[in-house]
């Protein structure tokens, strides 16, 4: 970064009452066994990768390898002013990994999800990191 | 950017870092484990360099026993925070601050969470879910931070090692140097200052820090500086307005926010306490000390609008904001009867009364709160002495209640009570002996 670039993004005003922790709420619908998890805060987003895939983790017995699974991800945190975060993705398990707290590590292959909100997630992870970065940078000095 | 689009150098000067150092992922998911490990691999790191923990225990041994350079933890493991390995790792490496790396990757994005780790001045803080690029990509800058520094940089750390070795004449000679090297010193102005304060030339370090200051008016160190050489000077009111200007600009810590708290009370800027408290409401984490600092301050600013600027509303909007937080508590919600009764509030003091959590409804706090009440409501001072002494006989010791007891024995000059009551009750409260004869006097 160039010192100028440098400056600029020092004093930057960083909006502090956007800082809201970013929590998501997961239900799930196993379209294979009819399983519902509803209301769940085991069920949480690990990792995106770039193969299509996603990892969870989830409560244990909820899935198997092969099973369908619809996602319904509702950004939990979302202040009355603004509109609210939802996203639907239909998704195949690949695997499944036992945890030592009991839950499981599932990563999935996603068939179906409406690309606009997709991006919308991701745009909303990304300014979160971005927030995050540029914090770390100005209390570096 | 892709890590692609990182230059050749970094890449390499990456490369070159990890080849013979020790990397430790502690994260009770595997496929954190996984993930992060192939990332490392990718930017050079041999396979056997790795080190895979799934809990904090874990996690803290191989710390000690292998001396990673780079920690990579998560900030939530079990009952602990990943930030407790940071100080294990300085501890391992103290010589090697400069060149360890250690990195936070968690889903926790709360805002006490982020600034109690870039309080801690670590690399990297990575948010759940993440994609492997962009992990890639933070990691990578990291290290080359570390490992390529700019000169501006390298100085400073020069200077540091001086100013720990104690050859402080050197050690300004590097960060003055410094102030050279770059278009936005502040951390040189920063540390020049610091090397003042610990000199206890406060007046020089004030200089620097404000210097400093001239660049970024918002450069934490500088500001953190500042406020801590005000909070020696006992200048609380200068302090003060540091310390808001720290909370305005950068995420809150609890210790923080109950400091800035305190510091608006002894410097009268009650005006300043409803901010405070919107502040309060949108950290995740609230310790219970911060919990009782902001309901002390509430309670404090709502006597100050029912003394000073007699706004009744106000007062009372503040006192059930307090209540709210509280949990109605009862050492809180006694503090604002006595207040609303001290200014005549007989029906507010009934309301705030109900406000007691039924467990609590047989505690001193609410049986001597409803004898003040029953007391201003118009209850003979005989009346009042009855019930009175019954409460003191079931053991209730409260200063309170003494004040109330020696008041209406006065009234109804029973004197050689009141005496005595005033004796036993300087005995339990030494601090208040002058309150209990005024009353005695106001016979």
């Amino acid at each position: 970064m160039s010192d100028n670039a440098k400056q600029q993004n020092e004093q930057a005003p960083i909006n502090l009452s956007e800082f809201r922790s970013i929590h998501f709420n997961i239900d799930l619908q196993n379209l294979t066994s009819g399983v519902q998890v509803l209301g769940n805060t085991d069920v949480t987003f690990q990792e995106i990768r770039k193969d299509n895939t996603v990892v969870f983790t989830l409560p244990p017995g909820c899935c198997n390898s092969g099973h369908h699974i619809l996602f319904k991800v509702v950004r939990g945190d979302t202040p009355k002013t603004e509109p609210v975060f939802q996203m639907e993705l239909t998704a195949k398990v690949i695997t499944l990994d036992p945890m030592r707290s009991g839950l499981s590590q599932v990563k999935v292959e996603v068939l179906q999800v409406q690309q606009a909100e997709w991006n919308e997630f991701l745009k909303l992870m990304n300014n979160r990191q971005d927030l995050i970065n540029r914090l770390l940078e100005r209390m570096r000095g | 950017m892709s890590v692609n689009n990182a230059s050749k150098e970094n890449q390499e000067a990456v490369k070159e870092y990890l080849k013979t150092r020790k990397v430790l992922i502690v994260d009770p998911s595997t496929t954190t484990h996984s993930g992060l490990y192939d990332i490392f691999q990718d930017l050079g790191a041999p396979p056997n360099n790795i080190i895979l923990a799934n809990t904090f225990s874990q996690g803290e041994s191989l710390v000690v026993s292998e001396k990673p350079s780079v920690v990579v933890a998560e900030f939530n493991i079990g009952t602990h925070s990943g930030l407790e390995l940071l100080q294990k790792q300085r501890e391992q490496r103290p010589k090697e601050n400069k060149e360890t790396i250690f990195v936070i990757v968690t889903s926790n994005t709360s805002q006490s969470a982020v600034a109690q780790a870039v309080e801690e001045n670590i690399d990297a803080y990575v948010i759940k879910p993440y994609t492997l690029d962009s992990v890639q990509l933070i990691l990578s800058n990291a290290i080359a931070r570390k490992v390529r520094p700019p000169e501006y940089d390298l100085v400073i750390e020069e200077g540091k090692k001086l100013l720990e070795e104690g050859k402080f004449k050197e050690a300004d000679e590097k960060f003055t140097k410094a102030t050279q090297l770059n278009s936005s010193p502040s951390l040189a102005y920063y540390y020049l200052g610091y090397l003042k304060y610990i000199q206890d030339f406060l007046k020089e370090s004030k200089d620097q820090y404000t210097a400093g200051l001239q660049y970024n008016n918002i450069h934490y160190k500088c500001l953190i500086g500042l406020y801590e050489l005000f909070m020696a000077e006992k200048e609380h009111e200068k302090a003060y307005e540091v310390a808001r200007k720290i909370t305005e600009n950068f995420p809150t810590t609890s210790k923080r926010l109950s400091e800035v708290l305190r510091l608006a009370i002894l410097s009268g800027k009650f005006q300043d306490i409803e901010e405070y408290y919107q502040i309060f409401t949108q950290i995740d984490e609230k310790d219970e000390t911060l919990i009782h600092h902001v309901c002390a301050a509430l309670i404090v600013c709502g006597k100050h609008f029912l003394t000073t600027k007699k706004d009744v509303n106000k007062a009372l909007d503040l006192f059930r904001k307090a209540t709210k937080t509280g949990k109605s508590r009862s050492s809180f919600i006694k503090e604002i009867i006595l207040s609303l009764l001290e200014h005549d509030l007989l029906k507010e003091s009934v309301s705030f009364l109900s406000q007691f959590l039924p467990e609590d409804q047989k505690s001193a706090d609410f049986l001597v709160c409803q004898l003040l009440i029953k007391s201003k409501n118009g209850l003979s001072s005989q009346a009042t002495i009855q019930e009175g002494q019954a409460l003191l006989n079931q053991g209730i010791v409260s200063h309170d209640l003494y004040l109330l007891m020696i008041k209406n024995l006065v009234e109804s000059s029973q004197m050689d009570a009141a005496k005595n009551l005033a004796t036993t009750a300087s005995n339990h409260f030494p601090k208040e002996k002058t309150h209990y004869e005024m009353q005695l006097k106001k016979q």
